[in-house]
């Protein structure tokens, strides 16, 4: 049996708790190197232009403007992107998107940037917009890259489909329409810039990943790498939005052509416009299943309009198409992709990551098949949830721990879905003259998401550990600490591992000058990745002292364990020593490489994935059918992580998981008119607030280790939210018997509907039952 | 940049204006104002919150409430005279943005800012409130109801400032909803919303019926078809509907992005229904106790003989 544990899986405090309730905490938007100049990016107010000519002599002319920057100032490639570098710097010849950077000034005050950027003149010659994805993808339609409006696009299939459909009972299609989704964090965008110590053009700013920004901005100003540094430690949050570069090479640029110290922070109306979305997406679903439950049939065709520029739209896609048929058998699938260039912003990476957009088809699919062959909806994915050695939808055997039936089990097991008859009726806190219009239902959604890279990308993760004679430990690793709690997460499992309490470890991350590549924070892949990373260091690190004691105090060779204590200790195959007389002054440090492992097949564009990561949902949702409001009142989690590491963090992530997930189900959508963004701000961008999210959220680890995690643990940032949103539509058909295919579902679209299915009302079922 | 200068005298405010009224912006609590920057034409930001003369709530010589225009939504939705005399106000206060907003927008902000959609503003046309407006040259009242001429307009001079607004006290028992729909459950802005107040008479009856919405046109707007159905009438699930389609009737709503004109129209009637019905539910159960109450008084009395 394995060791009990000390520190994970408890309510551990969050090692930046008192720094940021206290306001201590140094967020990129809150830093101003001395003598620093003041940004302001001047933007295209088009969707799509050519920009005949950039004239900035008024804003040269106006007082306190130091620089202004055209394209013509980008010393190196004047492009950018993480997959594809597609994007420009500064626009020269085309803006293809409102929000496109055209000019960037630099002066001594905030003001006078945003003055200068106000007098720059820029001679546009708007073009005819291209704002829908199935004319877009047309041989006809005007090209807005030079490959035409096809960013990307995957054709997979499996068995055969028409025999799948051929084979069922029940066949179930339907269309799903998704909207543009903004990340929304607290801090927009924002950074400084400056000359360090050492001479090396610095940006201290708010990136997901130190190193591939070092890459772009090095890139861009045609620099060598090790000219360049790139920090990004405490970030005001990102889930993916920041993934991209958004302020850097602007930073960057400034501080080169100026030589004085820079600071850039976007208002909210830019970064709303300019910095990357969700993919809107046009979701087709077939499926099929026989009369006693087995899905047979899925087909799909996912249309995803990525924007103006490519960034991650290409794996984005690539994880729809991966995860078309969700955690679940079955032995036909032909699924087909598109990604298409359009005016309509930039999209690119989000908490999901295209696993969102599949899971709102496939979940609410699910649904409507259990309901038509009148099958209990968990019974139903039970039934077909993917075990261990199983095929997957695109035809790979799942090789590691699957966590699908586990959590499906443990929401069986839950008391929302036990309580479920009782707590449909359950309308005590209702007035009673209403409650003969309020309608209460329960709705489930499983899902699984890929962990990591995938094939084919690099997907290392490098840490150096250092130990000090007072036995305090640091820990230096690049990932970022945007509020998910990851720095505290390296310190309690290094803690566990190594007997160093807590409040001895120290972390320092998000630094290319201080920190080795560990890769990027994202794809729920930091705790698993760092973790394993650190063992190895730790591993290392016993050797490493053995080897001294062996040297030093003539021990036989072996490992040495630290042993804490106010006088920390090692001891090994020659006993007990003191820590600080054997390492004497000088630390002692070791590095380590993990690397993710990958599949054995390749299906080419990183697909597929080794490891993911499993939840549940069950979702419960009140609707007063006069007024159409709907009130999500209880969501219970049951999310498949392998070993909580922190027990208080694991439930922060779900709770914030369940509020984006209500955002995603019911308000949010990004909109366009022609190019034109309508929902620049939080006045039109509505997002949820604490009222609207149930203070009844449960969320129960269901532990299914994964054999290669670190103590069997895996992330879960990502399927935290996005089972979240299915499971309110299944809840709504459930309540109302109306199956919602358009989000965000508002109050609106809830008495249309109902309007619709009153008697006379239009007919919308397109289920084919055989034999009825 | 607009200039900014800060006044505590309402005499100094008048005089002010008098000069330079078609120029300044006036600033309380500033949570429209630091929102959405006003005309360009309005360079001066003249900051009234620290005149004395404009706050405060109390009665005025005529027994009315008054309710300064510095007051701001929380202190409306606290205050005693207004739980007693003018629920209704303080049901509507309520409803507005959050606490942090309630504790800054001003109650004469909210009437002066004159969206279609202030949520204080079908409240005090319901309540019959006045607004006093005051100028270098004299004060003058006007009716909230008679206040506006369309979306951010208002009959208000250039030179005149809300003073305050005066409400009649309402007397014995009253029955009062404030109803809205909104893009999320706080912080938000009304799609729509439905005031009622009325005097309750037994038998489920309402009288002094006054009904207004907010949203659904272009300035805040009454309904005396629904008024009318309600009045004297014994309240019923059936003439509750009514009522309701009279609003829906008289609703004169626009689409933008916020909600449709189709949503609009329909939702001020169901609020309507909603806050009827809970009314009646609550007046039923007065009845029942009262009922219950007189039988038992009996049922002692005849003990007695």
């Amino acid at each position: 049996m394995a060791r009990a544990l000390k520190v994970l899986g408890k309510r551990t405090r969050r090692l930046d708790a008192e720094a940021k309730v206290t306001g201590a905490l140094v967020y990129p938007s809150d830093k101003a190197p001395d003598d620093m100049l003041w940004l302001a990016v001047v933007r295209s107010p088009h969707p799509h232009a050519r920009v005949l000519g950039v004239d900035c002599a008024a804003a040269e002319a106006v007082p306190g403007v130091v620089r202004v920057a055209t394209a013509r100032d980008v010393p190196g490639e004047n492009a950018f992107g993480i997959a594809i570098q597609d994007q420009p710097v500064l626009c020269g010849e085309r803006v293809r998107y409102q929000g496109d950077a055209v000019a960037v000034v630099a002066a001594e005050s905030l003001r006078a940037a945003r003055a200068g950027a106000a007098a720059v003149r820029v001679d546009y010659e708007p073009l005819e917009p291209v704002v829908e994805p199935e004319a877009a993808m047309r041989p006809d339609s005007p090209a807005l890259h030079p490959g035409g409006n096809i960013l990307h696009q995957g054709h997979f299939t499996k068995g055969d489909v028409a025999e799948g459909f051929r084979q069922s009972h029940v066949v179930v299609e339907r269309e799903y329409d998704l909207p543009m989704m903004e990340h929304a964090y607290l801090e927009t965008e924002a950074g400084v810039s400056f000359y360090d110590e050492l001479g090396r053009l610095t940006v201290d700013s708010c990136g997901q990943y130190v190193y591939r920004d070092q890459t772009q901005i090095a890139r861009a100003l045609g620099l060598p790498l090790e000219r360049v540094r790139a920090i990004g430690a405490h970030v005001g949050g990102a889930f993916g939005g920041k993934d991209e570069i958004t302020v850097q090479i602007h930073l960057a640029l400034m501080t080169h052509l100026t030589g004085r110290p820079c600071k850039l922070v976007l208002t909210r109306e830019e970064s709303i416009l300019f910095s990357t979305k969700r993919h809107a997406t046009r979701v087709r679903y077939k499926t099929g299943c026989s009369r006693d439950g087995r899905l047979l049939a899925v087909e799909a065709r996912f249309v995803a309009d990525t924007g103006a520029y490519a960034s991650l739209g290409g794996p984005v896609l690539n994880l729809m198409l991966e995860h078309v048929a969700g955690p679940y058998r079955v032995p036909h699938v032909k699924v087909d992709g598109f990604a298409v260039y359009t005016n309509n912003g930039f999209a690119g990476a989000f908490r999901g990551f295209g696993c969102t957009q599949a899971c709102v088809g496939i979940e609410s699919q699910m649904d409507l098949m259990a309901r038509a062959i009148r099958m209990d909806p968990l019974a139903f994915r039970l039934k077909n949830a993917l075990q261990t050695g199983d095929r997957a939808a695109l035809d790979y055997e799942m090789k590691t721990a699957v966590g699908a039936a586990a959590t499906i089990r443990s929401a069986q097991k839950g008391k929302l879905w036990r309580g479920r008859a009782a707590w449909r009726k359950d309308l005590r806190k209702v007035p009673a003259a209403l409650r003969p219009h309020v309608k209460r239902g329960l709705g489930v959604a499983s899902q699984m998401q890929g962990m990591g890279l995938g094939i084919g990308l690099p997907d290392y993760c490098e840490v150096a550990l250092e130990l000090g004679p007072a036995g305090d430990c640091t820990l230096r690793a690049s990932t970022s600490e945007f509020g998910q709690g990851a720095y505290t997460a390296y310190a309690a499992m290094l803690a566990e591992r190594l007997d160093v309490p807590m409040e001895r470890v120290r972390i320092v991350g998000g630094d290319t000058g201080l920190a080795p590549d560990s890769g990027t924070t994202t794809a729920s892949r930091t705790t698993y990745a760092v973790g394993n990373a650190l063992l190895m260091a730790c591993e290392r690190l016993e050797a490493e002292l053995g080897r001294l004691a062996a040297e030093r105090l003539g021990w036989p060779a072996g490992p040495a364990r630290l042993r804490a204590g106010r006088e920390p200790r090692v001891q090994g195959a020659g006993g007990q020593a003191a820590l600080a007389g054997l390492l004497g002054q000088t630390p002692l440090e070791v590095r380590a490489t993990y690397h993710i492992p990958v599949a054995e097949v390749e299906l080419g564009d990183g697909l597929p994935h080794l490891l993911y990561s499993y939840g549940t949902h069950v979702a419960g949702v009140e609707v007063d059918t006069l007024t159409g409001e709907i009130t999500v009142q209880a969501v219970e989690a049951h999310l498949d992580g392998g070993q909580v590491i922190l027990r208080t963090g694991f439930e922060g992530q779900s709770e914030g998981g369940v509020a984006q997930g209500i955002g995603y189900a019911l308000f949010e959508a990004v909109e366009f008119e022609r190019g034109r963004c309508l929902t620049t701000n939080f006045n039109t961008y509505v997002l949820p607030t604490s009222l609207d999210v149930p203070t009844a959220i449960r969320t129960v680890p269901v532990v299914v280790r994964e054999p290669t995690g670190p103590w069997g643990a895996k992330g879960i940032s990502e399927t935290c939210m996005v089972g979240v949103t299915p499971a309110i539509l299944n809840a709504l058909e459930d309540a109302l018997g109306v199956r919602f295919t358009r989000l965000p579902v508002r109050a609106e679209a809830v008495l249309r509907a109902l309007a619709e299915q009153a008697p006379g009302g239009r007919a919308g079922a397109r289920t084919r039952r055989k034999g009825s | 940049m607009p200039s900014f200068l800060s006044l505590t005298s309402l005499e100094d405010v008048a005089e002010m204006l008098w000069a330079e009224g078609p120029t300044c912006a006036l600033v309380a609590g500033g949570t429209d104002l630091l929102v959405r920057a006003p005309r360009p034409e309005r360079t001066l930001w003249l900051d009234i919150s620290r005149c004395a003369e404009l706050a405060g709530i109390g009665l005025d010589a005529q027994g009315r409430l008054r309710v300064g225009a510095l007051a701001c939504h929380q202190e409306v939705v606290e205050h005693p005279l207004v739980r007693r005399h003018a629920r209704l106000l303080g049901l509507a206060c309520a409803s507005v943005g959050s606490l942090q907003i309630r504790n800054r927008g001003t109650l004469g902000g909210n009437l002066g800012n004159a969206s279609p959609a202030a949520d204080t503003l079908p409240a005090l046309v319901c309540l019959g409130a006045s607004v006093r407006l005051v100028a270098r040259q004299g004060a003058r009242e006007v009716p909230v109801s008679e206040l506006y001429t369309g979306p951010g307009q208002t009959v208000l001079r250039p030179d005149e400032l809300i003073e305050s607004v005066r409400v009649p006290l309402r007397r014995g028992r009253a029955a009062a909803c404030f109803k809205k729909a909104g893009q999320r459950k706080g912080m938000c802005c009304s799609k729509a919303s439905v005031a009622l107040d009325a005097r309750v008479r037994p038998g489920l009856r309402l009288v002094d019926v006054r009904v207004a919405m907010g949203a659904v046109a272009p300035t805040v707007l009454g309904v005396p078809a629904a008024e009318a159905l309600l009045e004297g009438q014994r309240l019923s699930p059936r003439l509750i509907a009514q009522a309701a389609e009279a609003c829906v009737a008289a609703a004169r709503p626009i689409d933008d992005l916020r909600s449709s004109a189709g949503y609009r129209r329909a939702v001020v009637g169901a609020l309507l229904s909603e806050g009827l019905l809970e009314i009646l539910e609550r007046l039923r159960r007065a009845e029942r106790r009262a009922e219950g109450l007189r039988r038992a008084r009996r049922a002692r009395g005849r003990g007695r003989r």
